[in-house]
């Protein structure tokens, strides 16, 4: 049968690439928050495997609550988005720099 | 829900059902009547006040499937978060003169997020407190775009992608720490903690890495503070009085609690961590300020530095300690309230105060707001007697409890070399020649409002042990 | 021997690769509208992943809410904005490889702590008691135990949508508006201005008619 260790491959696997994928991409601003998404699926999978696991209703319950966040941070950050674009008229990551950080 | 948990959740009913009120009002007063939700909120948010003093004294209650507590800790941070909010709401007035379309949202905005601070306090339990984290920041990265000013959405962005990459980090700690412990209340997995098998521990101990990162973000210590000072320099002034104070206050306590309560078999272990970013904050902070000509990156900068003072009385992990860190995040919230307070107030039409040189000369130009400026400075400087001052002694004699001398030492060379740029802007007010010596137009609402917040810094540096008691008594008990 | 056929087995290890692999192809996809569907793979895999664990209800909801309303929101800003294939150049090689650099470093840590699970096995199809479904199981935890942070959702979906509004509200848009309460509360003073003067003869030499020729 499976072990538990192959899901958490899976989703530590997810997260690097998430982690990867924001430092890669440089381009796109929407590519990033698709970073983030991958992110929280991670999580998200890791919760689930453990709650199976330990057969604890909890993780599962923590997974409804992200998957409602996510959606409204997800909102929120391309109406974000949206204006920096009507402004800038780009979403390039390397072109915020008008703040010199 | 029966009445007595009614009774314990009254502030944050009140402020959640306010919300909603201005929300309606909002959308059926015309454009002429915004004052009325700015009215409001601030009208919510003294009542609010006041329901929290007749909290004061209670016992350590729970409600809610004990999800939600109120003890000595939460009644007292909460006033402060409320107070902190009604300065911050304050200092907005002349933002809504001037954008009066914008009032409502502002103010529902403003509402929300105070209300995520409020349950953030309280939440005993994993899930809520992740829940009130994102209340508490959703409606701040909507608040820092608000103008939607080229300028303003980069830090909203910026903002918005450094929040949402801390959540996840948080996140990915918590689910590590829920497989090790199979729990999500904070009671249950200091148990567990204990009793933990070795194959699990490694998992917990890189879980407690991921939360302490994750918390590290959002109290923009280094090295996790990038882009910082962008946000302080792109967002709209009256919204960083917000962001740099009140959820400063609202993340320590959750931090004490989630550390000193749940995690504090592991203590040894975070406190190396929270060590080596309080010393990043400081350093980091203190020097990048130095070169900083921008008033509002100095400022970011040097609530970098802050954050690892603060940080320094919560690693010595007794409750002189936390008390001491307590202390210190109400005195900063205080001063970097007044700090972007004055911004606002010396700022008006035509002229923004955005560089120190344009300070120049204000001693001659406006005296009274000079001088709260100077009140302001000394104090971030930590220059007796000012609030600043006990804020640090406080601090540095918790980590010589603990015999941790070279921290201590450590801290204080930074906080002489941090001076030297606090000074510079009282230099630039008093001793530096102006070029236009008209006096500076400002409102009699801000100018008040800016009395008031610096003469309780002086009042607090004047007579600091009362507030030094309240915070001891939150956890001497 | 059909029993000894791993089903089970292959059917997990087919979507994990799936997952990962759209994964990838997500972070190294050169136009986000490729980028954007490749996460709406990698939804898809991870659900049945879901599913095989007995999450069905949020496998589903993973769809629903991900795959039917997130990636939609997402397409839409990325048919919205003018977006173009990224060059491969020395700068994105050279970001690939920090990027792997770090997620070799960051599985290494992880490593550390699975490898001391690695005995423990579940079975994925050992289901619960009959009649009581996993949805019926989070919807009572949801509404007795957890039904504090359930508000606190409730609050931040309204946050979002307000925040959402305000940011994308559009103001200067030329556009006619009624304001029907301003219709409505003017008064006769407010259009029409009686101004008292006295009365004046039409002067001879500015009325006079424009002669034609």
């Amino acid at each position: 049968m499976i072990s538990l260790s192959a899901f958490l491959w899976i989703s530590s696997l997810l997260f690097a690439i998430g982690i990867a994928g924001m430092i890669i991409n440089r381009h796109n601003l929407v590519v990033l928050l698709m970073c983030i998404e991958l992110l929280l699926l991670s999580v998200n999978t890791n919760f689930v495997a453990f709650s199976h696991y330990l057969n604890n209703i909890d993780g599962k319950i923590f997974v409804f609550f992200i998957l409602a966040v996510a959606a409204a941070e997800t909102a929120v950050g391309l109406a974000i988005l949206m204006v920096l674009y009507r402004q800038r008229g780009t979403i390039e990551i390397d072109k915020m720099d008008v703040l010199n950080g | 829900m029966n009445i007595v948990d009614f009774h314990i959740l009254l502030p944050e009913i009140l402020v959640l059902a306010m919300a909603a009120l201005v929300l309606v009002i909002g959308l059926f007063s015309g454009r002429k009547q915004s004052s009325i939700s700015y009215t409001l909120s601030q009208i919510s948010l003294l009542i609010s006040v006041v329901f929290v003093w007749n909290q004061i004294g209670m016992p350590t209650l729970y409600a809610l499937h004990n999800m939600f507590i109120l003890d000595a800790a939460t009644t007292l941070s909460k006033l402060m978060i409320l107070i902190c909010a009604i300065f911050s709401l304050a200092y907005a007035k002349p933002f809504f003169n001037e954008n009066p379309e914008k009032t409502h949202d502002y103010c529902l905005l403003f509402l929300f997020s105070v209300s995520g601070m409020m349950m953030l306090v309280s939440s005993n339990h994993l899930i809520p407190m992740y829940l009130s984290l994102e209340l508490l920041s959703l409606p701040l990265y909507a608040l820092v775009t608000i103008q939607r000013t080229g300028m303003n959405a980069e830090a909203g962005m910026k903002y918005f992608a450094m929040g949402a990459f801390a959540s996840a980090l948080l996140l990915y700690g918590i689910s590590l720490v829920y497989g090790a412990t199979a729990s999500l209340s904070l009671s249950t997995i200091a148990n567990s903690l204990q009793l933990l098998q070795t194959q699990y521990s490694t998992m917990a101990l890189i879980g407690l890495v991921f939360i302490v990162a994750g918390l590290a973000f959002k109290f923009g210590a280094a090295p996790f503070h990038q882009w910082s000072p962008d946000i302080y320099q792109g967002a709209p002034t009256p919204v960083i009085t917000l962001l740099g104070s009140a959820p400063k206050i609202a993340v320590l306590i959750m931090a004490i609690r989630l550390f000193s309560q749940s995690f504090v078999t592991f203590a040894a272990h975070w406190q190396m961590i929270w060590i080596a970013v309080a010393i990043a904050s400081m350093a980091l902070g203190n020097i990048a300020a130095i070169i900083q000509n921008n008033l509002r990156r100095m400022l970011a900068y040097s609530s970098i530095a802050h954050m690892g003072y603060m940080l320094l009385g919560f690693v010595t992990q007794t409750p002189g300690g936390n008390a001491a860190a307590l202390f210190y995040v109400f005195a900063y919230a205080l001063m970097t309230l007044a700090g972007f307070g004055a911004l606002i107030v010396a700022s008006n039409q035509g002229f923004e105060v955005e560089n120190i040189e344009d300070l120049r000369g204000l001693n001659s130009r406006s005296p009274w707001i000079a001088f709260m400026i100077l009140i302001v400075m000394f104090s971030l400087a930590g220059i007796p007697p000012s609030v600043g001052f006990f804020a640090k002694v406080g601090v540095l004699e918790a980590v010589m409890s603990v015999h941790m001398t070279w921290l201590a030492v450590l801290a204080l060379i930074f906080a002489i070399i941090g001076c030297y740029y606090y000074i510079r802007v009282v230099k630039a007010m008093y001793f530096e020649p102006v070029e236009d010596a008209s006096p500076l137009y400002s409102s009699w609402g801000g100018k008040v409002i800016l009395s008031l917040n610096s003469l309780i810094i002086l009042l607090l540096g004047i007579f600091p042990s009362s507030l030094i008691d309240l915070c001891r008594a939150v956890y001497f008990s | 021997m059909l029993n000894a056929f791993p089903t089970t087995l292959v059917v997990f290890y087919a979507f994990a690769a799936l997952l990962i692999a759209s994964a990838f192809m997500v972070i190294l996809s050169r136009h986000p509208v490729q980028s954007a569907l490749y996460l709406v793979l990698a939804f898809f895999a991870s659900a049945a992943l879901w599913i095989m664990m007995q999450a069905e209800f949020l496998g589903l909801i993973l769809i629903l809410v991900y795959v039917g309303a997130v990636m939609t929101l997402f397409l839409f800003v990325v048919m919205t904005i003018p977006m173009h294939t990224i060059p491969i150049d020395k700068t994105r090689l050279l970001y690939i490889g920090y990027g792997s650099l770090v997620l070799v470093l960051f599985l290494g840590v992880m490593a550390k702590i699975i490898h001391p699970l690695n005995h423990i096995v579940f079975q994925l199809n050992n289901f619960q008691a009959p009649g009581i479904s996993g949805a019926t199981a989070i919807g009572e935890s949801l509404y007795t135990t957890y039904v504090f942070p359930f508000e606190i959702a409730g609050f931040l979906l309204l946050v979002a949508i307000i925040a959402a509004i305000s940011l994308s509200w559009k103001t200067d848009r030329r556009k006619i508006i009624n304001d029907v309460s301003a219709q409505v509360n003017v008064k006769a003073k407010d259009r029409l201005k009686i101004v008292k003067m006295k009365a004046e003869k039409p002067q001879q030499d500015s009325t006079e008619p424009v002669q034609h020729d």
